[in-house]
């Protein structure tokens, strides 16, 4: 098998290849990355604003909705910075 | 695929994927986090921010979540002795 994804490797030398299939994965990851999120976004928002949910999405539920999304990242800053910090104190 | 990688670049590539999974292990800590504290902190979205109470809130979560798995730990090693 010569190929990684949809990238054909045949025809580039070796150095060239570890860079495409190093960077293939740095996008598998980011993609796996962001699915997780958005999984995550939906998941809690959808608890936070439609406990009650009606016939179709109202203004109401998508003005909640828009809030929720820019909160939870805001969340998920938070967390990352004290999680990451906690880590590296850890490592001291 | 790995046939057409001579030895020292496939060592390099899974020195690679090692460091890269250690990467996917803390996000994947961070999403699982995110989703635990969220559920412990924010009980509405009125605002599109965290305000300074919630922040507080996600950042002990976090702390003492870990601090509760140190915890757990040492005290199960203190039972063997």
């Amino acid at each position: 098998m010569s190929s990684f994804g949809n990238i054909d490797l045949s025809n580039i030398n070796t150095p060239q290849k570890v860079e495409e299939v190093k960077n293939q994965v740095r996008k598998e990851m980011a993609m796996a990355n962001a699915q997780e999120l958005i999984n995550n976004i939906n998941k809690h928002c959808y608890k936070t604003c439609l406990s009650n949910p009606g016939p179709s999405l109202s203004s109401s539920d998508e003005g909640c909705l828009g809030r929720c999304m820019d909160k939870f990242l805001a969340s998920w800053d938070v967390v990352s910075r004290a999680y990451i910090g906690r880590v590296q104190q850890e490592n001291k | 695929m790995s046939g057409n990688f001579d030895e020292a670049t496939q060592r390099e590539l899974s020195a690679f994927v090692e460091q890269e999974s250690a990467k996917m292990q803390l996000q994947s800590n961070i999403h699982e986090f995110t989703g635990r504290c969220w559920e412990t902190c924010i009980k509405d979205a009125k605002s599109n921010q965290l305000d300074s109470r919630e922040k507080s809130c996600m950042e002990n979560c976090v702390g003492r979540f870990i601090d509760t798995s140190v915890f757990i730990v040492k005290r199960l090693q203190m039972n063997q002795h």
